[in-house]
């Protein structure tokens, strides 16, 4: 009997958990905060224009979710403020109409999107991982959707298809980056690249890096890891007997200390540089080991660049400091950069909106963007190394000719 | 030449972190007949006690090396509360349901540190300050011979514990004979909390040198730690204390040595498929005892 | 074919026919207005789950052993069938829709049923522990081998280990749909069939029924097998509508959560099984609907319950019921003299006390 009840209790717990949320109708799911006093979705409903926000508000990138959704906020808080979105004689207010989150799994980028194409947006701005932004950007693409991916580095991306751009450097970039990098500043003579063979992100940088070097007659071996390694010592051991200068690690900030550390360890003095798969990283007690350690940035905070020390203000007096990272000024940015787009096109349709964005001169926080034929930003690289473990300013190179 | 005995030493340094886990898995299953998924969490939870307690014990004066005490007080603490609320209920209740109950136990701690803590990887402050030798080309890290000489330690400590005190026999008898050794007075709970005590103090110790040697932890950490070292115990023997050991040291070596010589990218395909081949062929291990079955 | 099967088939076939209407009405009116497309992504997820949940209640509940790998053989299923449509959109080659829906699903079955084969046979002499443990290294190792393969004519790049994205949509609502009652009634089928019911017997008491003559080893290859076959297909139906892929998907953690849904919606019921899938599969969009915070919370309430069924009701929240509509029409119309229609065993994973047997051999 009591056996009984017990799983009619549990039945009607799952059931109750699943109905309750069909039942609530976008009250509660995230909306943008402060100026719009609309909560609900309804895009270019009179007054409003909207976009959907995806991010990795849960998962392995919690972090980065948490610096995109304050980013975002942060944005439409100023645009609302200083009078919104002006199209002709019209003054829009500027909306997220709902900010998803997508686990940084493809499978949940995917009903992300869904979600977001179900209220009436003109467009997307998400997400992190270039794989999840992958999974939904063909659908946006013929769903007539314009998507800006904040952090998706990834080459192919933009190459979907004309309504898909991004506001960071793709990989085709970053890899001759730091291979150039390696090869100028570092003046290397042998290089060692260690990257993650299971991983868009690692391969995309290793093949373009690689090519760099192929094609500027630099040595080069190449070690393969996974990305969730923590026992890099074989590789290590190779880099040190092989004699290499310099490392090229184009893996993500989780395992990049071991990385380090073990290098070190095992007697390698030489430069190890990273992408901006390190942003984050934790250096806590291995500050000696990132001496002369380097990785490619979207921006720096410490910069003393107008621009960047507004952002830096306005963002830690609301939010605090825990959660600045690229991931906010890049959400930040793309949110004005679609509103440059939209005011430049004079039009609320994507279609029309997507040329003017291909057109674009839009600078801000991080940096300076002109899109090149595939949607592809051409911007400037932030060069980022690490003194007493503390991220410091190094140099920047690349941006427009 | 170099790179082989460099290869040798760092075959070495994984495989004792392998086999110290390995131990404590075999322990638990050579008495109960159960493998407890859990045992890798139970290092995740030791290494997260670590982060918060080596700085505990600079801040109160006292040398970091003591902050083990701690983690082990915690891990202790952690498998017996296990054993008491989730495995005690459904001992007796077929295999199938104590694997899904260990199951469930692993992931209530992945998620519970994951809600704790946070998925961000922490680096944890180094517990010791050990020079690194270096023989020639090779360097030999203090932290390795560490790792080597606590393993081995451990695990002649835990055969002496086994072979000679009358609570070692006791949890010698009971897997034997579980309704004669209680027919003949032995506390048979208390040998089952007493087993897993034992394992979950190991499990401490091996998070301690897990964090020694790879700095990083987060709540995933447990997953394949876990099931690369249940390999291990397998691949020795599964409820053979030295088996744990050599399994280990084996496991370690063979997953380097491909590393370095072989397909980088399949080491972990070679691992699995070793286990899956010793599985069939040898199912006992190594080291293992031939489990003749009733009928 | 006798009355009261013909009249229980036929019952339960307007029962499904009702049900696709409801749906179809659902989504195809547009009541939903904008929610639709993502109600009806919802719904695909929730199908496909509920083929692999049923696959893997047929290995678990059904034959009582373990498996902890079987989200390998859903990435086989995935991976064959994205490779099979791209292929032939490479080659330009044209078919029509629903005939490429099906012969992809049958091709990524056959492929993942394969694998069954080769992992079973060799496999399936251990029992218990051992073969859990096998379940999870063949699924690694297929992890590990997708990771590294690469077709570059098709994916364009140097590793499936990159996602696989691109692949052709074809799944539509309605073709998963009628595909996911195919696939739940064969298998419903093999269970009451005698190879069903051997295979029970075989999880009661191996020795006994090997004792009376049934082949042990060759019941469990089969069904093994089909168990994969199916998680093939589902494999394929995700590959289909989800259109990318990555292989690190597929790993422990999904085989985990999988096997949290057979035993919470009760080991040995298909019931259990199909009321259970979808609810849990879209458990996290529903949960961050509600509140974006509480998805962090939900597998740690997953172990929790699971941890809770186990001590008090180890067959799960349906145990071994499997709902009947001919049972239920029957009683609403007071007809007396119901006679019940055979209930497919349940697995019970509670043991008989006495009588029991640990896996590895020692008798109680």
């Amino acid at each position: 009997m009591r056996k009984r009840a017990l799983s009619l209790l549990m039945a009607g717990a799952l059931v109750a958990a699943a109905l309750s949320g069909c039942g609530a109708s976008g009250s509660s799911a995230e909306t943008t905060a402060a100026a719009s006093s609309e909560t609900t979705a309804s895009a270019a409903d009179g007054d409003t224009l909207s976009f959907g926000v995806i991010a990795p508000l849960t998962g392995p990138h919690a972090l980065y979710g948490e610096a995109a959704k304050n980013g975002v906020n942060l944005a439409l808080e100023e645009i609302n403020e200083a009078g919104g979105v002006k199209v002709g004689d019209k003054s829009y207010s500027f909306n997220a109409a709902v900010i998803c989150d997508d686990k940084s799994d493809s499978t949940e980028a995917i009903s992300a999107y869904n979600n977001c194409a179900s209220y009436d947006i003109l467009g997307i701005i998400g997400t992190y991982a270039s794989s999840c932004t992958k999974a939904f950007a063909t659908q946006a693409q013929s769903d007539g959707l314009i998507v800006i991916t904040p952090q998706s580095t990834n080459a192919s991306i933009c190459k979907i298809g004309d309504y898909i751009f991004r506001a960071c450097f793709s990989d085709d970039a970053q890899g001759p980056a730091m291979a150039e990098f390696i090869k100028d500043k570092l003046g290397a003579k042998k290089v060692a690249i260690i990257y993650g063979s299971n991983e868009d992100y690692c391969t995309g940088l290793y093949e373009s890096i690689s090519k760099y070097f192929d094609e500027n007659g630099v040595d080069y071996v190449v070690y393969e890891c996974n990305s969730t390694d923590t026992d890099f010592s074989a590789q290590v051991s190779k880099v040190v007997a092989e004699g290499c200068d310099a490392i090229a690690y184009p893996n993500y900030l989780d395992t990049a200390p071991m990385l380090v550390q073990q290098a070190r360890a095992a007697g390698f003095t030489g430069g190890i540089v990273g992408g901006d798969g390190w942003d984050g990283a934790d250096t806590s007690g291995l500050e000696a080991d990132f001496e002369n350690t380097y990785y490619l940035n979207h921006l720096d905070f410490g910069d003393t660049d107008e621009k960047i020390q507004n952002f830096v203000k306005t963002y830690t007096d609301e939010f605090g400091s825990d959660s600045l990272c690229a991931a906010a000024a890049l959400y930040y940015d793309s949110v004005y950069m679609l509103k440059q787009a939209i005011e430049e096109s004079g039009s609320t349709d994507p279609a029309v909106i997507k040329d003017a964005l291909a057109a674009i001169d839009f600078t801000g926080v991080t940096g300076h963007i002109k899109f090149d034929e595939n949607g592809d930003p051409i911007k400037a690289f932030t060069i980022e190394t690490f003194k007493d473990g503390k991220v410091t300013y190094y140099d920047k190179v690349g941006g427009e000719a | 030449m170099l790179l082989f005995l460099q290869s040798l030493t760092n075959g070495l340094n994984l495989g004792s972190i392998y086999a110290l886990t390995a131990l404590g898995y075999t322990m638990v299953y050579g008495i109960i007949r159960m493998i407890n998924f859990a045992h890798g969490d139970f290092i995740m939870i030791g290494g997260f006690t670590l982060f918060y307690s080596i700085p505990f014990m600079d801040s109160i004066g006292v040398p970091k090396p003591f902050a083990i005490i701690i983690a082990i007080l915690v891990c202790v603490a952690v498998g017996v509360l296990t054993e008491q609320i989730a495995y005690k209920p459904v001992r007796g209740h077929g295999s199938m349901t104590a694997l899904i109950t260990a199951l469930g136990m692993s992931l209530f701690l992945e998620n519970l540190a994951l809600v704790l803590f946070g998925t961000t990887p922490r680096n944890v402050p180094a517990m010791f300050d050990l020079p690194n030798i270096t023989i020639g080309n090779i360097s030999l890290q203090g932290k390795t011979l560490l790792t080597l000489s606590i393993g081995i330690i451990t695990m002649l400590l835990l055969m002496i514990f086994v072979q000679k005190t009358t609570i070692g026999k006791a949890m010698r008898a009971v897997p034997e004979d579980r309704i004669a050794s209680a027919l003949v007075g032995i506390n048979v709970n208390r040998v089952i909390t007493v087993t897993f005590a034992l394992g979950s103090g190991l499990a401490a110790i091996a998070s301690m040198m897990y964090v020694t040697s790879y700095v990083s932890i987060k709540n995933e950490l447990g997953i394949t730690l876990g099931l690369k070292a249940f390999a291990a115990a397998i691949l020795g023997g599964i409820g053979s204390i030295p088996g744990a050991m050599i399994g280990g040291l084996l496991l370690g070596l063979i997953e380097i040595f491909v590393k370095v010589y072989l397909f980088p990218s399949w080491y972990e395909a070679i691992t699995y498929g070793l286990l899956i081949l010793v599985l069939l062929i040898k199912p006992t291990g190594l080291l293992g005892r031939k489990d003749n079955e009733k009928v | 074919m006798n009355a009261s099967y013909k009249r229980h088939y036929l019952i339960n076939l307007a029962g499904i026919a009702v049900l696709f209407a409801l749906l179809c009405l659902l989504f195809d009116t547009g009541i939903l207005g904008r929610r639709t497309e993502y109600i009806k992504g919802l719904a695909i997820i929730g199908m496909y789950s509920i083929i692999m949940v049923c696959s893997l209640n047929l290995l678990t509940g059904y034959m009582g052993e373990f498996s902890l790998g079987h989200a390998g053989f859903m990435s086989i299923g995935a991976y064959s069938a994205a490779i099979f449509t791209s292929l032939l959109a490479l080659y330009e080659i044209s078919i029509p829709a629903p005939i490429l829906f099906v012969i992809s699903l049958i091709i990524a079955g056959a492929v993942a049923a394969v694998f069954g084969i080769i992992v079973g046979i060799p496999a399936l002499r251990l029992r218990g522990d051992y073969l859990c443990i096998v379940t999870v290294a063949v699924a690694e190792i297929i992890r590990v081998m997708l990771c590294n393969l690469s077709i570059p004519a098709i994916t364009g790049s140097s590793t499936f280990g990159k996602s696989f994205a691109g692949i052709p949509k074809i799944a539509d609502f309605h073709y998963v749909f009628i595909a996911t009652v195919i696939c739940v009634t064969l298998m419903y089928m093999y269970i009451r069939s005698r190879f069903g019911r051997a295979v029970i017997a075989i999880r009661e008491d191996y020795i006994a029924a090997s004792a009376s003559g049934l082949n042990v080893t060759k019941h469990k290859v089969m069904t093994f097998t089909i168990s994969a076959f199916f998680a093939g297909v589902s494999g394929a139906i995700y590959a289909l509508s989800i259109t990318s892929l990555l292989p690190t998907y597929f790993n422990f953690s999904k085989s985990s959560e999988f096997l949290a849904m057979v035993i919470m919606g009760g080991s040995g019921s298909m019931t259990g099984s199909i009321v259970a899938a979808p609810i849990l599969s879209a458990l996290p969009q529903i949960i961050s609907y509600v509140n974006a915070d509480f998805a962090s919370y939900r597998m740690l309430i997953y172990a929790v319950l699971l941890i809770v069924i186990m001590i008090f009701k180890p067959s799960g929240i349906f145990g071994s019921y499997e709902f009947s509509l001919e049972r239920l029409i029957d009683k609403l119309s007071g007809r007396k003299n119901v006679k019940a229609v055979t209930v497919a065993g349940g697995a019970s994973i509670e043991a008989p006390t006495t009588a029991g047997k640990d896996d590895i051999g020692e008798v109680k």
